[in-house]
């Protein structure tokens, strides 16, 4: 890939991340926003891609622009459909949100460019980076890739005692 | 080599020109057949149902396809006064944006790829994926009650199935060791991975008519109960992007099929004299998308062929037969193909 056709597809995967996430601030409709969000996180997986990372991508895409959003949006939808266009908010709220996001932003500034950034100096993996991540599970951090494989059996347990019905014969 | 022109030109214009033109002409070829699938598939559920099909515009009624097209194009776009607009215009172009952009990774030949990543399968996924959002979006933009309950049954369709989809394709990366589907087809020379894993063929076929919503398996927009699903408020162009990226999700699945279990650009059978002879080289980029594409009609032509012999399932039978009888199926192809891989190491 070209320097010019990289520095282009950085640029507009900028740009459209930072429309997309303004717009998801500023939309009035939940669902709406959903989508938006969703194009937020694809812009993430865009730059993951452009940072060659693309087994990070394609999990970005799947997981957060794929599963979580759809999660979002079905359980959006279970709600009264009134409650899903939110007000103009009032000026009190928009001085007050504005001091706060404002200190926040500059502290977040503060803290950004005077921190030291450690640059690793091994060797950047430039090829089967995902059988690298593969092997590393299974050798060296095989413990919380268990102890992950045991708090999601959990959830999913405990999401099918919650969800299940005590009553004998009712067939789902 | 074969672009001496642009030399002249300054180098961002050549990356641009180097970038734009393989997606171009990935773009034509997938709508060039997607048009002919239609027709395809029209005329061969003729055949199945002894009647005609389309038959009067052009030649074999080839021209119906381009009538059709204009028809769509020149609707009225009837859009409802209770429709969330933004939305409701934009499902459309997430179904079929996610469906094109799902090619950048299907190789039609050795080195014929768009985009060669290492995780291509996954990203082929995570992509069409995206379809189902498209759905719900739709379905929740419309305003309607039989496009929301088409959207839910849809969504509650691919949540359950691309859970086997995937698992059934795991037994495939153990053999080839790899994600990327250049490498999964190059390792298929003369012995094609059907033959290795035939109950991982069953289960991808199935998940895979579930994923893209075809019969027996299309519930989300079934006519008979829920008027047509997710896209009832959807006429002219807009029904037809769902109409278009439905099409095109479908001949990715049957593409990925060819590709995963059939040898992808490969003739059946072929040695090491046949592939030097016939698959490499300036004549393997004219034989190897031929023979890819023509794998990949036959295998829609067997999906067209399950559309015809069966009807449609209701979302009971469906929702326990994928968590009750596929999942369980696919977790034990991947522990037996692991043994067996373990064994014979």
């Amino acid at each position: 890939m070209g320097d010019f056709i990289y520095h282009l597809v950085f640029y507009l995967l900028a740009a459209s991340m930072f429309a997309s996430a303004l717009a998801m601030i500023f939309v009035r409709n939940i669902v709406a926003s959903v989508v938006c969000l969703v194009g937020a996180f694809l812009g993430v997986a865009g730059f993951f891609f452009l940072l060659n990372a693309e087994f990070i991508g394609v999990v970005q895409i799947m997981v957060y622009a794929g599963a979580l959003s759809l999660l979002i949006v079905f359980a959006i939808m279970l709600t009264d459909p009134k409650d899903h266009e939110t007000e103009r908010p009032k000026l009190n709220n928009i001085l007050a949100g504005l001091v706060v996001s404002g200190a926040l932003f500059l502290i977040m500034v503060c803290a950004i460019s005077t921190a030291e950034w450690k640059i690793s100096d091994a060797a950047p993996l430039l090829e089967r980076t995902a059988v690298y991540i593969g092997v590393q599970y299974f050798t060296d951090y095989i413990v919380p890739f268990y102890l992950a494989a045991i708090i999601l059996s959990m959830a999913l347990t405990g999401a099918i005692v919650l969800a299940k019905k005590d009553e004998e014969g009712d067939k789902c | 080599m074969f672009f001496t022109f642009t030399q002249a030109w300054p180098l961002w214009a050549q990356q641009l020109f180097y970038a734009i033109v393989p997606v171009v002409l990935m773009i034509a070829v997938v709508m060039t057949s997607v048009i002919l699938f239609v027709w395809y598939e029209r005329r061969w559920l003729g055949v199945l149902q002894h009647r005609f099909g389309p038959n009067r515009v052009g030649p074999f009624g080839l021209l119906q396809l381009i009538a059709d097209a204009v028809k769509m194009m020149t609707k009225e776009d009837i859009m409802n006064r209770e429709v969330h607009k933004v939305l409701f215009t934009m499902a459309p172009i997430i179904t079929m944006s996610s469906a094109l952009i799902a090619w950048a990774v299907i190789p039609f030949g050795e080195n014929m790829i768009i985009s060669n990543i290492e995780t291509g399968i996954f990203f082929l996924f995570a992509i069409a994926g995206m379809g189902t959002f498209a759905t719900i979006i739709a379905g929740y933009a419309s305003a309607n009650k039989w496009s929301t309950l088409g959207a839910m049954r849809g969504v509650g369709q691919a949540i359950s199935y691309e859970i086997p989809l995937l698992f059934s394709v795991v037994p495939i990366f153990l053999i080839a060791g790899s994600f990327n589907l250049q490498d999964i087809v190059l390792q298929q020379q003369g012995f094609w991975n059907i033959w290795k894993q035939p109950l991982a063929f069953l289960l991808f076929y199935i998940c895979m008519t579930a994923e893209v919503n075809r019969t027996p398996f299309d519930l989300p927009e079934s006519e008979s109960e829920l008027v047509s699903g997710f896209n009832t408020e959807y006429s002219g162009f807009k029904f037809g992007g769902f109409f278009m990226g439905e099409y095109i999700a479908s001949v990715t699945m049957c593409a990925l099929l060819t590709l995963l279990f059939f040898g992808g650009w490969y003739l059946p059978f072929a040695n090491i004299e046949v592939i030097n002879a016939l698959h490499t080289g300036t004549i393997g980029y004219l034989i190897n998308p031929i023979v890819f594409l023509a794998k990949t009609y036959f295998f829609f032509g067997i999906t067209v062929w399950v559309r015809a012999t069966l009807p449609r399932v209701t979302i009971g039978m469906l929702l326990s037969f994928a968590w009750k009888g596929l999942i369980p199926l696919t977790i034990l192809n991947i522990f037996v193909t692991g043994l067996v891989l373990y064994i014979l190491r």
